[in-house]
């Protein structure tokens, strides 16, 4: 029997404190299109990165054609005939075409650009695609598609033997997509092994022969796709494991403190958005990264003017216009990626705790004394902010510690409404557990929570809610007492 | 890598210990150094510089720059003199210089923090319309003319034996330190210089306190510029102009004070001092004035060059 093209045994990979990859086993035959599912974090890209070489696995052994490689790096990677297409976009926009796919790889003579054959071969790798994209603008000003096109035929020239598409129809329209898997399976009949990853579990169904299920690192499942449902896909992707960390009580429901009505921003991609928050609910937001959660919370902020729609509290139209509108409001956001969004972290935790309502702090106009020290003290040992004191500086906090001063900085004046996004990313289980008490404080005291998270175990755990976004729009809500991964995953993906 | 209490010391006052250092080459090589007489010299010297660049540590804090300082100090110095000439009285002539010089920092603010032009572009453009505004008014003339006694003693006057701009010099000082330091506005600024996003989403008021910086920034020019003018005695189109590097000097070298790297009005006004004690030890020696620049140039690099290598603090 041919050893199969490719296979991964027993892949580990261990980052400080986490786990990414978990023993997973991996084979990819000749002219198989092998599809990757699972949840954000799941492990998916790291398990593309240790095949690209751009990461050395703490354990396991990689297998082409039955000969065991070390990759060392990508260019190693790509010499073994592995060539991939990330997620972002890797092209020059302001190069042609021509100049993107021959990147790096220009043919020259005596250091002088060959003009002629840069195109020819350039136009022999869309010719062996069977596609045509322009060749001679700028890739900036071409259509998603075709810049999708120009990024495969880079890798195409390569020739490689296995291909890796790593979520290739994001941003691509119906017809794109279709021209994309005309492609994909040309490919497939050269013999090519294709690893496609991707969210859309239809798009999986419709191109793909085998598929492999990833959950918190491990393989949950795997097989010829003719032997799954989309509901057999789901299932293997929740993870049930719903341990203590979690804290969830039971807090009376008040009024409706926030409502938004059909809030619109085309340019950040919000589309027709309606949702409601009562007191003491924790309303939690799904779906998929870039589904615009983030982006819908910002418009509630204040810190993006949508284009219409409105915002309403406590059942005034408060629509902010800025984020100090918004403040006034009662709305505050405890932001995602803290140290890009939530802090300064030059500055100490005092002047980061108290820099939303500074003016509640100062004596006589003069910030840094007892009128400000004292309360911030008192905040850092409530929440045990673990610092040695309040002058020192936040970027000598732990990753936890850091995210307590985040939320601490909203505690000064009572709010209506909390927008905590991501808030427990990149922190220990210790101050994870932390975090939620203080959400599950926050409601208890009468404000209403959202709760934006790609951890889906948390997100059903500490939601009484769940509204679904999909692409920009409201995909569904997921119900008080019906709320479980399966339903809300299945608003996420969509067409199922 | 665990530092021992030395190089703990070294590294954190080590622009301090530069500065001791230097005055005590200096008065072992002069005499006439260390004397009362030459120490109120120099910070008559300095005194300028200080205010110029205590105005620049404010736009510096929130992360802007302004390259039009000197043609500001100029322009702000012919308007003063000019009002003065024409017989109105000095508060409105030194009103009036401030406000020439305010109005393009003004104008900065706007441009920066409305339009979204970078503080480099918008300030260097200032500074160019400024110098054409001096040299159209003036028609590049020195303005000469009676003032009044009281503007005299702005720039040449004393007060027991110190020298007026001195104690200017000192208020301002003082007062810089204390709004950065002390205050609402100087906690918004540092925030914002230290990341403008997380002060946005935190209800700082951004664009006003930049804005603020760069209007700061040009008022200490124009306010510099007023002093020099009654030092002269006279309004002179591009008298300031020679303040430029020496103040960017100044506020690079502050920045070199703290440990973070941040700037500080103290910094800054240790930088100044610095640059004075330089022009002043080397003069003293009888150095070529040339010399004096390329010493300069040389320490600010070499300061700069050991902060840049120097352990930060929380980079884990």
């Amino acid at each position: 029997m041919t050893p199969p093209l490719l296979e991964m045994q027993g892949i580990c990979m261990e980052f400080p404190g986490v786990k990414a990859l978990d023993n997973v086993d991996l084979v990819l035959k000749q002219g198989e299109i092998h599809a990757i599912v699972g949840e954000n974090g799941a492990g998916k890209s790291t398990l593309i990165k240790v095949l690209a070489g751009a990461y050395r696995p703490t354990a396991g052994r990689v297998f082409i054609d039955g000969a065991e490689v070390h990759i060392a790096d990508p260019r190693h990677g790509l010499a073994c005939g592995i060539g991939v297409v990330y997620q972002d976009r890797a092209l020059v926009p302001s190069l042609t075409a021509v100049q993107n796919i021959l990147l790096g790889r220009e043919p020259a003579r005596l250091g002088v650009l060959d003009g002629a054959a840069m195109r020819a071969q350039a136009e022999e790798a869309l010719n062996m695609m069977g596609v045509s994209v322009p060749l001679d603008v700028p890739v900036g000003e071409l259509s998603a598609g075709d810049q999708q096109l120009v990024e495969i035929a880079k890798i195409a020239l390569l020739k490689p033997r296995i291909m890796v598409l790593d979520e290739p129809t994001a941003a691509l329209s119906d017809r794109e997509i279709e021209c994309l898997f005309g492609l994909l399976r040309r490919f497939r009949e050269q013999g090519i092994g294709i690893i496609y990853i991707s969210h859309h579990l239809n798009e999986v169904f419709e191109l793909a022969d085998t598929v492999t299920v990833l959950r918190n690192g491990g393989v949950a499942g795997t097989g010829p796709v003719s032997g799954f449902t989309t509901g057999d896909v789901i299932r293997l992707m929740i993870d049930r494991d719903l341990s203590s960390q979690y804290v969830k009580e039971p807090v009376d429901i008040g009024n409706e403190v926030l409502r938004t009505e059909a809030l619109t921003c085309r340019r950040i991609g919000v589309h027709d958005v309606s949702i409601s928050v009562r007191a003491g609910e924790i309303v939690g937001l799904g779906g998929l990264m870039g589904a615009g959660r983030s982006e819908l919370a910002s418009l509630i902020f204040g810190a993006v003017r949508p284009d219409s729609g409105r915002v309403l509290v406590d059942g005034r139209d408060v629509t902010p216009k800025s984020v100090r509108q918004a403040i006034k409001a009662g709305i505050y956001l405890v932001p995602e990626k803290r140290r890009e969004f939530g802090l300064v972290a030059v500055e100490s935790i005092m002047s980061n705790m108290t820099l939303p309502f500074l003016r509640d702090f100062v004596r006589m106009g003069v910030v840094g004394t007892a009128a400000e020290r004292g309360p911030v003290e008192k905040l850092m040992g409530e929440l045990r902010v673990k610092a040695r004191k309040a002058t020192d500086p936040v970027a000598t906090l732990s990753g936890g510690n850091q995210q307590k001063v985040v939320i601490a900085k909203w505690l000064a004046k009572a709010g209506r409404v909390f927008i905590f996004d991501e808030p427990t990313q990149g922190i220990d289980v210790g101050a994870k557990t932390e975090v939620y008490q203080m959400m599950l404080n926050l409601a208890r005291a009468g404000a209403g929570v959202i709760l934006i998270s790609s951890d889906l175990r948390e997100l059903v755990a500490m939601s009484d809610r769940v509204y679904v976004m999909r692409a920009g729009r409201l995909a569904g809500e997921v119900k008080q007492g019906e709320v479980d991964g399966e339903a809300v995953l299945r608003y996420a993906l969509g067409g199922v | 890598m665990r530092e021992s209490k030395l190089t703990r010391i070294i590294w954190g006052y080590g622009t301090l210990i530069g500065f001791l250092v230097l005055v005590a080459v200096f008065s072992l090589a002069s005499d006439s150094f260390l004397r009362v007489n030459n120490i109120l010299n120099i910070l008559r010297q300095i005194s300028m510089l200080a205010i110029i660049s205590t105005g620049l540590t404010f736009c510096m804090v929130t992360g802007d720059f302004d390259l039009g300082l000197g043609s500001l100090g100029s322009l702000a110095g012919v308007a003063t003199v000019s009002l003065l000439v024409k017989g109105y009285p000095t508060i409105v002539g030194v009103l009036g210089g401030l406000a020439a010089a305010g109005v393009f920092g003004l104008a900065n603010a706007l441009l920066v923090t409305r339009v979204g032009i970078s503080s480099f572009i918008s300030t260097l453009a200032a500074g160019s319309v400024a110098t054409g505004v001096t040299f159209l008014y003036t028609q590049g003339q020195a303005i000469y003319g009676t003032m009044p006694e009281a503007f005299a003693f702005i720039g040449r006057g004393y007060v027991g034996a110190i020298p007026a701009p001195v104690i200017i010099m000192v208020i301002i000082v003082a007062l810089g330190e204390f709004v950065l330091s002390r205050t609402r506005t100087g906690r918004y600024m540092h925030a914002i210089g230290g990341n403008m996003a997380a002060a946005r989403l935190s209800g700082v008021a951004v664009e006003r306190y930049r804005g603020l910086g760069l209007l700061f920034s040009s008022l200490g020019a124009g306010g510099a510029g007023i002093i020099l003018a009654s030092r002269l005695g006279s309004g002179q189109p591009t008298a300031a102009s020679g303040f430029f590097l020496d103040a960017i000097s100044a506020a690079f070298l502050g920045q070199t004070v703290l440990r973070d790297g941040r700037p500080s009005v103290i910094g800054t006004f240790l930088g100044v001092l610095i640059i004075g004690v330089i022009n002043n030890g080397l003069t003293l020696l009888g150095v070529s004035y040339y010399w004096q620049d390329i010493s300069k140039g040389i320490i600010i690099v070499l300061a700069v060059a050991l902060a840049t290598l120097r352990p930060k603090h929380g980079s884990h």
